[in-house]
């Protein structure tokens, strides 16, 4: 259980993104760890008592990505005029704006680059783009992907929930998508768990690792 | 009622021939269709090629005069020379023009399409009857595909050799034969494009790699030593161009600006060299995991204006479930020699890309499109599995539907007004308005810094059909003795009544000419100063004035 806790630690504060969100927004940062500690808790026993209050917390956390992102008229079709007109023009706005732009947004929030190489090489001109986790964790990651078992999908569906919202508001986000944040980690916590079990790649892990985090500080006090 | 008719279908050798030939007939209609209007214009590398068949087939020298090079110089670019050599025929048959400027990239198109299907057939890994036919039909009708099955230079040739290389290679394991075969044709497969000079030598040490024990080279290593006399021979001319500057424009893409910048920025912390590593690293990770991304493949198009079609993306948006499925499956099943081939296969097809600058260039990575629609068949098969076979066809029939509609929409109808410019729209007109008037001298303005789209000589002598003799007259004789050597390209030519340089505006007071630029070039104020005569316009879809012509009056000038 020690071994995991510590992994469970170095998985949460082995990135830039959660220093990120306690230097802007102590609660959510704090809500976020949360967040990321019930999910922890109900990959580890998945209980009814876990599950439902893994929802609560992930609702308030999907309230404050609402409250935080900034919506703009790209998210939702502009309609004008009454009747017949309205209907007209949502049927015509509903595949070129709004099904577009869910679909935009989605293909965002759904991108490892965004991530793990503060999306580049497809970032955003119109913003400031930052670092999140460093590459060095990316193999962790998907690694952590199929170590994914059968009991864990309900809890899996919750931390992945926030894409539909993410998809219809946008990514337009100074904290970034932070209600995925505890599904990144655990994927992570996942990755790191599988490799430690074979002591030959630790080293080249750790050698990636901390490069990759220099690397993502330097990008990060550049940007400051 | 339909799933009766197929099931029918399926069981008889002859109808599984026609669906296969139904499937293909409709790939040859999408890549047919409207082929010589849209994309509008023909785009300069298009020009280009044909253009040097032309050339080729006239005089056996290309446009600067060199005698059968072993790669076109054409703008600098140093292009691989089997398209053009390939396309001569075509042109001899069916004149110079645009249709058949692209009509052999249909033709590789449609044959793809049919080793597609043999090449699932010998993956021999699906479980649904109804997987091999619904694969090669979505594999038809793929927006990537279809792209560059209309457009008239060399990507769609090379996906046809690396296509048959794979089928080639995975048939030898049953047929070692076959190997002695594959191996002229990957060497033959560098000639086709860039890219494949780096993907086709890995396929073929993945195969062997993958499935070494599987071929006897002892039964039969003479097949197999004359195959790889028969590469080694189609190699000379690569090895004396390796020798020349020739073989490395793509070189200076290799380290992007944005990599040179992060080296700045980690040298504060880290050693020159390690820093130069790091950023490297980081560049070109970023880059490759956006090659297999589903926001790249599915939802964005390249951001290259010609590379893209608007609203679509290199396949279309429904296509992630079965890609993400597939992807799975395979990484599940790792343990099989053809799983492993198919990831390994997914894996090296974007490394022409993530090398580059660029951060999404379907041109460089398009052997991608072959195993992530291996993939996306696996997800279809995994998914039809699971489904009711009586909801199988109509469900196809209705993606079928949806997807040909949003293609059609992209395709045929945003393209053509949102890229005119791109594609050289105004090329066409004012080739006609030259040929109206054989007496008037034209200055074609060619400023210092021309964009690939303003190169304006050779789509001239495509349009108006040069002979490749004057245009080879007019080119520096030096060239030739260089051809290898010197990259430098001039854009400023002189044959017949046609000047492509720079406009003077000094001349206009003495010579009788038409200046022929954009609005930039040729502004109001220089209108109104010099006193000239509009005498045509293309415009944009928007209005906007892509290119216009103004004669002189030299009498009247003030």
């Amino acid at each position: 259980m020690i071994k995991k806790s510590l992994i469970l630690i170095f998985s949460l504060f082995s990135n830039l993104w959660i220093w990120k969100l306690f230097s802007d927004n102590f609660y959510i940062a704090f809500l976020t760890i949360l967040a990321t500690f019930l999910l922890w808790l109900t990959f580890q026993k998945n209980t009814n008592k876990y599950q439902n209050l893994l929802r609560v917390v992930f609702l308030i956390a999907l309230l404050l990505q609402i409250k935080t992102t900034i919506m703009s008229d790209l998210t939702f079709p502009k309609l004008n005029g009454f009747g017949i007109n309205f209907i007209k023009q949502f049927i015509l706005n509903l595949y070129d704006t709004t099904f577009n732009k869910i679909k935009f947004n989605f293909s965002e929030v759904f991108d490892l680059n965004l991530f793990f190489f503060s999306n580049f090489p497809r970032g955003r001109f119109w913003f400031q783009e930052f670092e999140k986790f460093p590459y060095g964790l990316l193999p962790l990651f998907l690694i952590g992907i199929f170590q994914v078992k059968k009991d864990h999908i309900i809890a899996l569906l919750t931390a992945l929930s926030p894409i539909i919202l993410l998809s219809v508001i946008g990514n337009n986000n100074p904290l970034g998508p932070f209600t995925l944040f505890p599904l990144m980690v655990i994927l992570i916590y996942l990755g790191t768990l599988k490799v430690i079990e074979n002591k030959k790649f630790i080293i080249p892990f750790l050698l990636l690792f901390v490069f990759s985090l220099i690397q993502s500080i330097a990008y990060a006090k550049s940007i400051i | 009622m339909l799933n009766q008719l197929y099931n029918r279908l399926i069981k008889s050798k002859y109808l599984k021939g026609t669906i296969l030939l139904a499937i293909i007939f409709l790939g040859a209609f999408i890549y047919m269709f409207r082929l010589d209007s849209n994309p509008p214009g023909l785009y300069i590398d298009e020009a280009g090629s044909a253009y040097n068949s032309y050339s080729i087939l006239m005089t056996g020298k290309d446009e600067y005069g060199k005698a059968f090079p072993m790669a076109f110089k054409l703008f600098g670019s140093y292009t691989p020379p089997l398209y053009i050599y390939f396309n001569v025929p075509i042109i001899a048959l069916l004149g110079l023009n645009v249709f058949s400027a692209r009509f052999l990239s249909v033709l590789c198109g449609v044959a793809s399409i049919y080793i597609y299907y043999f090449l699932l057939k010998e993956l021999n890994i699906f479980k649904s009857k109804y997987t091999l036919f619904i694969s090669t039909l979505f594999f038809a009708i793929t927006p990537w595909l279809i792209f560059f099955s209309r457009i008239g230079y060399e990507q769609n040739l090379a996906f046809l050799f690396f296509i048959t290389c794979v089928l080639m290679l995975l048939k030898s394991i049953s047929n070692n034969k076959l190997f002695m075969l594959s191996l002229p044709l990957i060497s033959l497969a560098t000639y086709t494009d860039y890219s494949q000079k780096i993907i086709s030598p890995l396929l073929l040490i993945a195969f062997l790699f993958i499935f070494f024990k599987k071929i006897n080279f002892k039964k039969d290593i003479r097949h197999i030593v004359l195959g790889f006399i028969i590469a080694a021979i189609i190699q000379i001319p690569n090895l004396f161009m390796a020798t020349t500057p020739s073989f490395y424009t793509k070189s200076n893409y290799l380290l992007s600006n944005i990599s040179v910048d992060q080296i700045d920025k980690l040298q504060n912390y880290l050693p020159y060299q390690i820093s130069v590593i790091l950023a490297f690293t980081r560049d070109f990770l970023a880059k490759y995991i956006t090659y297999l991304s589903p926001r790249s493949l599915f939802f964005l198009p390249d951001p290259d204006p010609q590379r893209s079609i608007p609203n679509l993306s290199v396949f279309y948006s429904w296509m992630i479930i079965p890609y993400l499925t597939g992807l799975y499956l395979i990484i599940k099943n790792k343990k099989s020699e053809i799983s492993i081939f198919l990831l390994t296969l997914f894996l090296i097809t974007p490394l022409t890309g993530a090398l580059t600058q660029d951060p999404f260039h379907i041109q460089r990575t398009y052997s991608l499109l072959l195993p992530v629609s291996f993939l996306i068949a696996v997800g279809i098969d995994k998914m039809i599995l699971k489904r009711p076979n009586k909801f199988v066809i109509p469900t196809v029939l209705l993606v079928l539907m949806f997807s040909l509609i949003v293609f059609y929409r992209s395709y045929f109808n945003f393209l053509p007004n949102q890229k005119k410019y791109v594609w050289g729209i105004q090329y066409p007109q004012l080739a006609q308005y030259i040929k109206d008037h054989p007496n008037q001298t034209f200055i074609i303005d060619q400023t210092k810094r021309v964009k690939p789209q303003d190169i304006a000589y050779i789509q001239m002598a495509f349009y108006l059909k040069i002979p490749p003799q004057i245009l080879q007259k007019d080119q520096d004789k030096d060239i030739v003795k260089n051809y290898y050597y010197d990259k430098k390209f001039n854009f400023t030519h002189n044959f017949n009544n046609l000047e492509f340089r720079p406009i003077e505006w000094g001349e206009t007071n003495y010579r009788k000419v038409v200046l022929v630029g954009d609005t930039v070039t040729i502004s109001d104020n220089e209108v109104a100063l010099h006193n000239l005569t509009k005498v045509f316009e293309v415009n944009d879809s928007d209005g906007q004035v892509i290119l216009r012509g103004f004669e002189t009056n030299p009498k009247e000038t003030k």
